[in-house]
């Protein structure tokens, strides 16, 4: 009788059950994809990890963008060497990430990307040489026009100076030494960049990082087991963000949960009250309301359900640039995907139903504490 | 004596003012009385119902069912004596309009614990009674104002209460209907022995009634004994 009159009642005043199921779907999206992204997340970010696992990571300690890539590691001489000698199965690569700047009206500048291997080596004029204070060796950046009518950036390596035009690339572009470069497209420190090594040993990445500290004192290296600290603690705030995201949705839910119910019992007075007057329990009038929660409740988080299934598979299929989550993650490539983990689903169904109950709880009893004379005001 | 009331008084706050809706009352009513209360409106009638019925607590005086002092208990237990001893007929019928007669009419016997074949069994009894067996399976919203009410008057009488206490029952009908309620009432008052307490302000009905309490702001201004009934 009871789940019957829930049944009936949630379909007579309808419009209510709606508002709720509307809730209750919302909240489990919310917390439901929240969590597949998360957990996506972390078993990319981990699965990306394993797969480096033999990698070590060189940083410089004080942030210098480009110059640390470029120059800092210079000093060194062939770096390449030196760490092969430590580490024989290494493979090197540099990686230079240079932000995307948007420069004053009209132009923008897409994030470059090169590697320590890719910048091209360039011919610049003595007379240009002499202006820019660079010589051969140095790095100057070099500004043109791309082929979209956009600035493009490319950092280059003097080779040579020479008054033989003829030797010197053919381009509309001016050039300036880094420095200055650097100033004018208001690169700051956080710009990291990297050179990572990869060798197939990996449970010996914390012996090699540590006899490269000793070969290269003033440059930051980082095994990947630190790396994964780091990602624990990127972890810990990726959780924290989507909690107070789904915990912000979930507060304004269970505001309008509770205002809808609070109507909908209002509007029901007069029932409730008949029910009291004939000997209905308080126990009995609260069972029946938060039945009918319950159950539009379940039908509401089915529904949530159902469409973060159809979010998650839609974000599947093409995933988050890894770039995109920051930290120490600036460097990787590749996507992350959600991930559905059922158990927790079902989770936060129940917990979309009790939080739902919980919500309810106060109009509820607000009713069911009225005296039936007061509840039946109106017709007695 | 089953309702025994001394001294009754009930106040309401009304904003700032203070409304005297009963304002002493003393009677008591016996096992099998069909009486009505008869007044104006604005007299008390309904505050005086929901004193007797346990629906209300009255503001001073002393009210008895069956001799225990039901004045000042305890929700729990005046939902108890409700649920078992006393039915209810509402002038707006207050059916619920999600379940059909068949359940409105079962539903004090779901209260009450009662076992699936003896609620079918009493509900089937009392819709005879009540001559509307034929809609059973409607819901409230499907039946004529006559219908609801009886549908009210079986599912008061449904649990074999003590007494039945009926507001203004015939209020909402017209008069042919209204009467016919009334003589359904009396039918099952001599059958069943159940006692009946109802108001209303029409004096054709008076006249039907074993015994005629009037109210007048809040007072019992006239208790008659007619029809060759004794108090």
């Amino acid at each position: 009788m009871l789940l019957k009159t829930a049944i009936r009642n949630s379909l007579k005043y309808f419009r209510r059950s709606l508002v709720i199921v509307i809730c209750i779907a919302i909240s489990t999206i919310a917390m439901q994809t929240m969590d597949g992204i998360g957990e996506g997340f972390k078993i990319s970010a981990l699965r990306f990890m394993l797969n480096q696992q033999g990698m070590i990571v060189f940083e410089p300690v004080r942030a210098e963008p480009l110059e640390f890539a470029v120059h800092s590691l210079e000093k060194y001489g062939d770096i390449k060497e030196k760490i092969t000698e430590v580490i024989p199965d290494a493979r090197i690569s540099g990686k230079i990430f240079s932000p995307a700047i948007v420069v004053k009206d009209s132009f923008s500048i897409e994030t470059q990307v090169a590697s320590e291997d890719d910048i091209e080596g360039t011919v610049i004029g003595e007379k240009t040489a002499k202006m820019l204070n660079s010589g051969v060796g140095d790095t100057v950046i070099l500004f043109g026009s791309n082929r979209y009518g956009g600035l493009s950036v490319v950092p280059a390596k003097v080779e040579s100076t020479s008054n033989d035009f003829r030797s010197i690339k053919k381009g509309k572009g001016i050039m300036l030494p880094i420095s200055l470069a650097r100033m004018l497209l208001g690169w700051g420190e956080e710009e990291v960049r990297l050179v990572q090594v990869n060798f197939d040993e990996f449970w010996r990445a914390d012996e090699y990082a540590q006899k490269l500290r000793s070969v290269f004192p003033d440059v930051k290296i980082t095994s990947w087991r630190e790396r994964l600290t780091n990602i624990e603690d990127l972890f810990k705030v990726t959780d924290f963000k989507m909690n107070t995201f789904g915990g912000i949705i979930l507060i304004l839910v269970a505001g309008i949960i509770m205002n809808t119910v609070l109507t909908s019992v209002l509007e029901r007075k007069n029932d409730i009250g008949t029910l009291r007057s004939i000997g209905a329990s308080r126990i009995f009038v609260t069972k029946m309301i938060l039945l009918e929660i319950i159950f539009i409740s379940i039908i509401g988080a089915l529904i949530g359900t159902g469409l973060s299934y159809i979010i998650i598979k839609l974000l599947l299929r093409s995933g988050f640039s890894l770039g995109e989550v920051g930290g120490v993650f600036d460097y990787m490539s590749g996507n992350l995907y959600p991930k559905i983990v059922p158990l927790k689903w079902f989770g936060h169904i129940i917990f979309a139903v009790i939080w739902a109950v919980i919500w309810s709880l106060y109009p509820v009893l607000y009713i069911v504490r009225m005296k039936p004379v007061d509840a039946l005001r109106k017709t007695l | 004596m089953l309702i025994q009331m001394e001294k009754v008084k009930k106040d309401y706050a009304l904003g700032k003012t203070t409304v005297h809706a009963i304002r002493g009352v003393s009677f008591s009513l016996n096992e099998g009385e069909f009486a009505v209360i008869a007044g104006p409106s604005g007299s008390g009638k309904t505050t005086l119902l929901n004193l007797m019925g346990l629906l209300d607590v009255p503001t001073s005086g002393k009210i008895t069912f069956e001799g225990k002092d039901v004045s000042s208990i305890s929700e729990s237990e005046a939902t108890n004596i409700r649920k078992t001893r006393i039915g209810f007929i509402f002038q707006t019928f207050n059916l619920i309009p999600v379940l059909t007669a068949f359940e409105n009419i079962e539903l004090p016997l779901i209260l009450k614990g009662k076992r699936e074949e003896d609620r079918e069994e009493r509900t089937k009894r009392i819709l005879k009674e009540t001559g509307i067996s034929d809609i059973a399976s409607h819901k409230p919203d499907e039946l004529s104002g006559g219908q609801r009410q009886r549908v009210a008057i079986a599912r008061a009488l449904v649990s074999g209460p003590d007494i039945v206490f009926a507001d203004e029952p015939t209020a909402n009908l017209d008069s042919e209907t209204g009467m016919q309620i009334i003589k359904i009432m009396e039918k099952l008052n001599k059958m069943e022995g159940v006692t009946f307490v109802f108001s209303t302000h029409d004096p054709r009905l008076f006249k039907i009634a074993g015994r005629r309490l009037e109210l007048r702001d809040g007072k019992v201004v006239k208790d008659v004994a007619q029809n060759g009934n004794k108090k």
